[in-house]
């Protein structure tokens, strides 16, 4: 009886010191993997709340732009300057009288611009005098009829897509022009999208995906003259 | 600078240790890092390394007796075949001092004007502090448009013969989740096919990259910056990487890739996109000769539709933060602990 006792407080032991090792060692090894890189989230949790200084930088001289610089729901960046890409502009040297005597005149001739046609949203909701000030073609204006330089033409669009225009501030939406380097230079909404047809039209790949068989290849080459012809046509 | 506090240091541990008498394995380790891949190879203590050494000393030496012994070989050649054993000789490019990058880079781009004539612009700066990359892709913005993979290609001297393409773009079907094995990765149709949504991988330059793990001679690692990048110089083509690898993100050149001269992007980068050779892994750098440089990855700047993000994750004021803090983003096969620095979001 003695022998047995001994016997399974000596295994009791044996097991608990077992535990306490393995614990401590399992804790020890934890702290070297903790010390020795901290996690993604950590990194980027302890950066610090106010943007570190890099070295390289985005010089929007040497991009060939001009830029005006934005101010909008606590975030400060550049956009492109739209004037100066306006072939007509100002728009007042062709428009010498405003857009209600326009009409009322002699119609046989062909119209200026003619080849706008506007595709956006329906005619319920807007026609051209939606953004074009009919005043004062220089400018564009707000639904309230607040004047709205065409530099700053994104705060026509962000009246009523206010959910992109959160998305273009903060980063999601849009396009970032010379780097990821400070200074910030978007693009704004008209550079990619036509403000009087603003949807991406469907197209064809720039190239094939992963290599396919020759034979297949050439068969997808007809496909596609096939395409383009009828597209012609 | 550097150089010297390391060299420094490593002589205070190696004091420390001899004073308490104990081989710390971790500080001898850390000392046999700190030395450049030439001495590293040469010094080693073994006794196979010490036979190399003095075969090559041999060689060495030999091989010098007998060029400046033959009347027919110029100083020129004399000079060639030097830069050559001096390249065929250099040491992993991890391990090197910035000097020994620059000249590892110049013998390089000799080499290259030599064969050529062209003249070649090769880097080999080093990761900036306060820099972590990240990359931010939107799925309901992609249109499988492509123009990322041909900037990609063009950017990066990919092998024009087997068509190398670091990035993949899927078209998936929607309701089918992202099931990669019903995704089509062959698609040729007018795009976006309606009752589809397209998704790209490529590297993702994972935090905890398991492809850097399994290589057995350290020629592929991540850069403090965190761009995981390969020596093509110092790697031996095992393809442990592409195994380890949960992602697609690793290429390998079955054949000498092939760039017509007119072709070639000639500003380069030591880990970026400089010329291959037959028989190594290459893989996405995140362009490390241009976003090192403070520009977007080719790709970013392809696309389109802007569905592609870059920036610095450090920068609490950076696009690529105020996705992950305002968007639902997630990222492929997250169970793994890979860590990918590469996140998909929805509008």
């Amino acid at each position: 009886m003695i022998k047995k006792s001994l016997f399974t407080w000596l295994l009791i032991g044996a097991a608990a010191g077992l535990v306490i090792i393995t614990c401590s060692h399992d804790k020890h090894s934890n702290e070297a993997q903790q010390e020795h890189e901290p996690s993604l989230i950590d990194k980027i949790k302890t950066a610090g709340k106010t943007s570190p200084e890099v070295e390289v930088s985005v010089n929007p001289y040497k991009l060939g732009i001009q830029t005006i610089k934005i101010k909008q729901g606590g975030r400060e960046f550049l956009v492109p300057k739209r004037i100066e890409h306006l072939i007509n502009y100002p728009c007042a040297s062709c428009h010498t009288v405003p857009l209600s005597q326009l009409a009322l005149s002699n119609t046989d001739k062909k119209r200026a611009h003619w080849n706008i046609k506007l595709k956006h949203a329906s005619a319920d909701v807007m026609n051209c005098q939606t953004c074009h000030a009919p005043g004062n073609l220089n400018v564009l204006h707000s639904l309230t009829g607040k004047e709205i330089s065409y530099d700053e033409s994104f705060k026509n669009c962000q009246q009523c897509h206010s959910l992109q225009f959160k998305d273009w501030l903060g980063g999601s939406h849009g396009k970032r022009l010379g780097g990821w380097a400070p200074p910030v230079i978007k693009q704004t909404c008209v550079n990619c999208h036509d403000p009087h047809d603003p949807s991406f039209k469907p197209r064809w790949p720039a190239r094939y995906n992963v290599l396919v068989f020759p034979e297949s290849q050439r068969e997808l080459n007809e496909q596609h003259r096939k395409f383009a012809k009828n597209e012609k046509k | 600078m550097n150089n010297t506090v390391n060299s420094q240091k490593m002589k205070k541990n190696k004091f420390q240790s001899f004073l308490s008498g104990s081989k710390n394995q971790n500080d001898s380790k850390e000392a046999e890092n700190k030395k450049d891949g030439y001495s590293q190879v040469m010094e080693k203590k073994d006794g196979r390394r010490g036979a190399l050494k003095k075969l090559t000393l041999g060689l060495m030496a030999g091989s010098g007796l007998a060029s400046s012994c033959n009347p027919l070989k110029g100083d020129k050649s004399l000079k060639k075949a030097e830069l050559n054993w001096e390249e065929f000789f250099k040491g992993n490019y991890k391990l090197m001092t910035d000097k020994e990058k620059q000249a590892t880079v110049k013998r390089l781009v000799t080499r290259y004007e030599e064969k050529t004539g062209d003249h070649l612009n090769m880097s080999c700066s080093n990761a900036e502090s306060n820099v972590l990359f990240g990359y931010a892709f939107n799925i309901s913005k992609c249109r499988g448009y492509m123009d990322c993979v041909n900037a990609c290609v063009k950017e990066n001297n990919q092998d024009r013969a087997s068509e190398m393409q670091y990035i993949r773009i899927h078209e998936i079907q929607d309701g089918k989740g992202l099931n990669f094995e019903e995704a089509d990765d062959n698609y040729y149709h007018e795009i976006p096919a309606a009752g589809h949504f397209y998704l790209g991988t490529q590297c993702f330059h994972c935090d905890n990259p398991p492809c850097v793990e399994v290589c057995p001679v350290e020629a592929t690692w991540k850069e403090k910056d965190g761009l995981v990048v390969v020596d093509y110089d110092w790697c031996i083509g095992c393809r442990y990487c592409m195994a380890a690898c949960p992602y697609d993100g690793r290429r390998f050149n079955w054949a000498t890739p092939q760039v017509s001269q007119k072709e070639v992007n000639k500003n380069q980068h030591y880990l970026g996109n400089r010329l291959r050779a037959k028989g190594v892994m290459e893989k996405c750098t995140f362009c490390i000769q241009r976003s090192r440089a403070g520009k977007n990855p080719a790709c970013v700047d392809a696309c389109p539709t802007g569905a592609r993000i870059f920036g610095n994750l450090l920068d609490p004021n950076s696009e690529i933060r105020w996705i992950l803090e305002n968007k639902k983003v997630f990222r492929l096969k997250e169970e793994l602990g890979t860590e990918p620095k590469f996140w998909y979001y929805m509008d």
